[in-house]
C-alpha cells in the first residue's frame, strides 16, 4: 500500500469498468440480449465463474500446510447452510466459523 | 411523487441492511489491517460498491498484483452484472442522474431486492432503494475500520469471508439454474487448466468454462432448430 497513485488508479479503473458492465444493457440494444447464443452464455456463465473462484481459492491456499482441508470444511458448510436455509449472512458466519475452529484444530 | 416515507424504506431493505451493514465492517476491517486509511476505504465503498471485487481488491493491493490482472478479475467477477441491467431496466428512473447513480449502485443485493419488490413500490422507489442500500455498505465499511483500532489487528480466518461469499454466490445461482452440467463444465475447465498452468489456471479455466459453455448452446439450439 506505498504507492498512492497506484491505489487511485486501481480505484478508478475498477469503478469505471464496473459501472461500464452494469450500464452496458442500457447502451446496447435491446434486441441482442434477446439471442439465443448470447441468452444461453449469459445465463450459464456466472455459476460457471463464481464455481471457478471458488476452486481456484481452494487451489491457491497453501497446500504445504492444512489449510485446504479446512478451506474445504469451510465452503461444505457454507454450502449446506445456503441450501438449507438460504440466508447469506447465516450461509457466510457459518462457513467462516468452521474455517476459524478447522485453523485452530489443525494448527 | 411524495417523498418516500423513511420507515417504509427502512423496512423494505431490511434484508439489505442485515448483510451489508456486517459484511461491509469485515471488508473494512480486513482493508484497514493491510494499512488503508478510512478515507480510502469508504472511497473504494462509493466508487466501486461490488462486494466480492472490494474483498478480491484488498489482496490484491496488498500483494502488490499488476493492473492488468486486476483488471482481467474486475471483468471476470463483474460480468454478471450485464444481466442485471437487462431485467430491471424498466425499474430505474427513466432519465438523468439519478437513473445512472441507479445504474453504478445495481449490486447483487439491490437487484435481488428490487426484482422481489412489489413492481409499483420498485418503480416509484428505485433510487432511493439504490440510495440506502449503499449508505449501509458505506456505515459497514466505516465501522470496520473502527473494529480494527479497538480489536487485534489479525483475526486469523477472517480473509475466509470472500471464499464464504463466492460460495453462496454460487449455490443462490445453482438453485435459480439447477444445471449440473454447468458444475461438471466448471470442474473439468478447472482440472484442465491445473494441468497446463499450474501456477495461475484461473484465467485459462474461465475461457476453457466460455468454450464449453457457449459449443453447448450451439449444440442444442441445434437440437430445437
Amino acid at each position: 500500500m506505498d504507492d498512492l497513485g497506484f491505489v487511485l488508479l486501481v480505484v478508478g479503473v475498477v469503478g469505471l469498468l464496473t459501472f461500464g458492465l452494469r450500464a452496458l444493457p442500457f447502451w446496447l440494444p435491446a434486441g441482442f440480449f434477446e439471442r439465443p447464443t448470447v441468452r444461453h452464455v449469459a445465463g450459464s456463465m456466472p455459476l460457471v465463474v463464481m464455481v471457478l473462484l471458488v476452486l481456484d481459492s481452494l487451489w491457491g491456499s497453501h497446500r504445504d500446510s492444512l489449510e485446504p482441508l479446512g478451506m474445504m470444511a469451510g465452503v461444505l458448510a457454507s454450502m449446506g447452510l445456503h441450501l438449507g436455509f438460504r440466508q447469506p449472512l447465516l450461509s457466510i458466519t457459518g462457513g467462516v466459523g468452521v474455517f476459524m475452529l478447522a485453523l485452530m484444530m489443525l494448527g | 411523487m411524495p417523498p418516500p416515507r423513511l420507515g417504509t424504506l427502512l423496512v423494505v431493505t431490511l434484508p439489505v441492511m442485515a448483510g451489508y451493514v456486517p459484511l461491509g465492517m469485515v471488508y473494512g476491517y480486513l482493508f484497514s489491517s493491510t494499512g488503508a486509511e478510512l478515507w480510502l476505504v469508504l472511497l473504494l465503498s462509493l466508487v466501486v460498491f461490488a462486494g466480492a471485487m472490494q474483498f478480491l481488491l484488498v489482496g490484491f493491493l496488498a500483494s502488490g498484483a499488476e493492473l492488468f490482472e486486476i483488471v482481467l478479475a474486475c471483468v471476470l467477477v463483474n460480468a454478471r452484472h450485464v444481466f442485471y441491467g437487462v431485467s430491471v431496466r424498466e425499474l430505474l428512473p427513466a432519465k438523468g442522474l439519478k437513473r445512472w447513480y441507479c445504474v453504478h449502485a445495481l449490486t447483487d443485493e439491490t437487484y435481488a431486492l428490487l426484482t422481489g419488490l412489489e413492481s409499483g413500490y420498485a418503480r416509484g422507489r428505485s433510487f432511493e432503494i439504490c440510495l440506502v442500500n449503499q449508505v449501509y455498505w458505506l456505515v459497514g465499511s466505516g465501522a470496520g475500520v473502527a473494529l480494527g483500532l479497538v480489536l487485534s489487528p489479525e483475526i486469523p480466518g477472517l480473509e475466509f469471508t470472500l471464499v464464504a461469499l463466492f460460495t453462496v454466490l454460487a449455490v443462490e445461482l445453482y438453485c435459480r439454474r439447477p444445471e449440473r452440467a454447468l458444475l461438471v463444465a466448471a470442474v473439468l475447465s478447472y482440472v484442465v487448466a491445473g494441468l497446463v498452468l499450474p501456477e495461475h489456471p484461473l484465467l485459462l479455466a474461465m475461457v476453457l468454462g466460455l468454450g464449453v459453455v457457449a459449443w453447448r448452446g450451439r449444440l442444442e439450439r441445434g437440437r430445437f432448430e
